[in-house]
């Protein structure tokens, strides 16, 4: 088992969308590190050839009706939006271009 | 003096309202000026409805005037935790990416109860959308424990245990991926009990982990425990993982008689670093037990220590997968400055969640990156695997597997914010619960010498409520102790 850096930890900030201040960097290391060790006690078990479990549930296959129902009002789904124009979700500009609105 | 509602069990409260010798909004009163006296100590609440309760009271008490067939929990004041989405009021999972996140719809726990016309007296605290063992990562306010105002009341549902231990809701709901109804039923002083998966429907709480999420009550008595289990479990449509296996009348279970019950004490967990008064109280627990005609079985768990390291892993993975919904691009709170969209997610993420969330999002996310998927995660399920097969082992030879919920009492406030791994270790007896489906309660089975409670852990087999709530209520009745009030209340 392998233990990571400050830029390792940078990097897997990135994948996740967060930005870290350079004290929250050094201590994430410190206790992802301790952490990791932790976890050295898997490879104590022996797996091979165990199948792993996914999930909670022992069901299989649970379908609904196929039956149309009411979706929630416009003014229900934007009530939490940070900016909407009513019909969409807005967020700032993706494509560069030509400017249309 | 005539003890008041506040103090009363949700059964008796039920049964006052059924009968006509309490007018539901009496009650609900009594519980509103409790929690006015003594919730400014305690911090449990994070909204207070007084007034709709008070509207939802009286409906009742016009149903109960007109002669109308009343619901299993008529007039029993309930705390719901602000992760279980409801149309009244916010649901922020006690953080500021939600602070002012309005549900469009009442979770199907929270239907079930109003449907049984349980009245909601409002949300109350837990650490960040879930993430803690002692509700100090809440980003809405500090909740203490009743019995020691220096004292964590456990977490994540601390807000749910400190109103059911101070009088200031009959009845609490929770939620518990890895300990998080046991842990501070355990700390506070009452029932905390966690279903087998499926058993409550998960629609419209907020998730963080899904193959280990439950949602389950708090409660003063076993009893009140096996009512809100009535109304609570069942198959829900909109949930595709609830269980449609048949709910049994949990109230049944109760006053059964435990000769020859099997008890299981696994000799793992009593070698593990138990703190001495926890280990003490346990023990009598199982003489007691012992004493009744109970048949104690020495067993072997030997997924104890990797069961926690199992849960750390799967649990990470699934919240860095699932929390990349708070995105503030639909509803959350979107940063001011953002300029960009990479902006909206960076700044917006980085602003509105907490460390304790972060740290478990980036540790999650280094588990399902690369060749570390295979290494950590699939690995973790495997083990989950073994985890799922020693129960099974296990659960041949007893019926209940007994233990403490926790190593310690209530810690003081601070003392393990800065150590990840001394606040995931609160969960090392419970987890296994939540890897292996089955369910779990802890109940309370002596105080400290400083007067903390302690919780005794019982587990089942999966589906197999009633041999846990039959246990449960024999050790209550049986257990020569009433667990009573906090005094500095």
């Amino acid at each position: 088992m392998e233990h990571v850096t400050e830029q390792d930890i940078d990097h897997y900030a990135s994948l996740s969308q967060f930005q870290l201040n350079d004290d929250t960097r050094k201590r994430f290391t410190k206790e992802i590190n301790q952490i990791l060790d932790f976890l050295q006690i898997l490879q104590k078990v022996d797996t091979e050839s165990i199948a792993p479990t996914r999930h909670g549930t022992d069901r299989v296959n649970v379908f609904r009706d196929d039956v149309i129902q009411d979706p929630l009002p416009h003014a229900e789904v934007f009530k939490n939006s940070p900016l909407d124009d009513g019909v969409f979700f807005l967020v700032p500009r993706i494509i560069e271009g030509e400017d249309n609105s | 003096m005539k003890t008041p509602w506040y103090e009363k069990t949700a059964k008796e409260i039920r049964d006052a309202v059924h009968q006509g010798e309490a007018s539901a909004l009496d009650i609900v009163n009594s519980f509103i000026e409790h929690a006015d006296a003594v919730d400014g100590t305690v911090g449990a609440y994070t909204q207070r409805w007084s007034e709709t309760a008070r509207t939802a009271a009286q409906r009742i008490d016009e149903k109960i005037r007109k002669g109308l067939p009343a619901g299993a929990l008529a007039g029993v004041p309930v705390a719901l935790k602000e992760s279980i989405c409801t149309s009244e009021g916010k649901t922020t999972g006690a953080s500021k990416m939600l602070a002012d996140y309005r549900s469009p719809f009442d979770a199907t726990a929270v239907t079930r109860l109003q449907q049984a016309d349980a009245v909601f007296l409002g949300k109350v605290n837990m650490d960040e959308l879930g993430l803690g063992s002692s509700t100090e990562t809440s980003a809405l306010q500090r909740t203490t424990n009743p019995w020691a105002p220096d004292r964590v009341p456990g977490g994540s549902s601390g807000g749910s245990a400190a109103a059911v231990a101070s009088g200031t809701c009959a009845l609490a709901l929770g939620t518990d991926t890895g300990s998080s109804i046991r842990q501070p039923a355990s700390f506070c002083g009452c029932i905390g009990f966690k279903p087998t998966y499926g058993r409550i429907s998960r629609l419209g709480i907020i998730g963080i982990a899904s193959s280990l999420d439950h949602v389950g009550p708090l409660a003063r008595t076993v009893e009140d425990t096996a009512l809100a289990l009535n109304v609570l479990c069942g198959e829900d449509k909109g949930d595709p993982t609830s269980s449609d296996r048949p709910v049994p009348d949990f109230t049944r279970s109760l006053g059964r008689d435990i000769r020859g019950l099997r008890i299981g004490v696994p000799k793992e967990y009593l070698a593990s670093d138990l703190d001495a008064e926890v280990r003490q109280y346990v023990e009598k627990a199982l003489d007691q037990f012992r004493n009744a005609g109970a048949e104690i079985v020495s067993i072997s768990l030997p997924c104890t220590g990797y069961d926690a390291a199992a849960y750390t892993v799967i649990s990470t993975a699934e919240m860095s997968a699932g929390l990349a919904r708070l995105d503030g691009v639909r509803y959350g709170a979107r940063h001011p400055e953002a300029k960009s969209v990479p902006d909206v997610y960076v700044m917006s993420k980085s602003a509105g969640l907490g460390t304790e969330v972060q740290r478990r999002i980036i540790l999650g996310t280094y588990f399902l990156s690369g060749k570390n998927r295979q290494d950590y995660f699939v690995k973790a399920q495997q083990v989950r695997t073994v985890v799922k097969k020693d129960f099974q082992n296990a659960f041949e030879q007893c019926d209940i597997i007994a233990g403490a919920t926790t190593a310690t009492a209530a810690f003081p406030f601070g003392s393990k914010s800065d150590n990840p791994l001394e606040m995931y270790a609160c969960d090392q007896f419970t987890v296994a619960a939540n890897l292996a489906s089955h369910p779990a309660l802890s109940i309370p089975c002596g105080k400290t010498a400083a007067g903390l409670p302690i919780g005794l852990h019982l587990q089942a087999r999966s589906y197999d409520e009633e041999t846990l709530l039959g246990a449960a209520f024999y050790y209550e009745q049986h257990r020569g102790f009433e667990m009573g009030f906090p005094s500095i209340l």
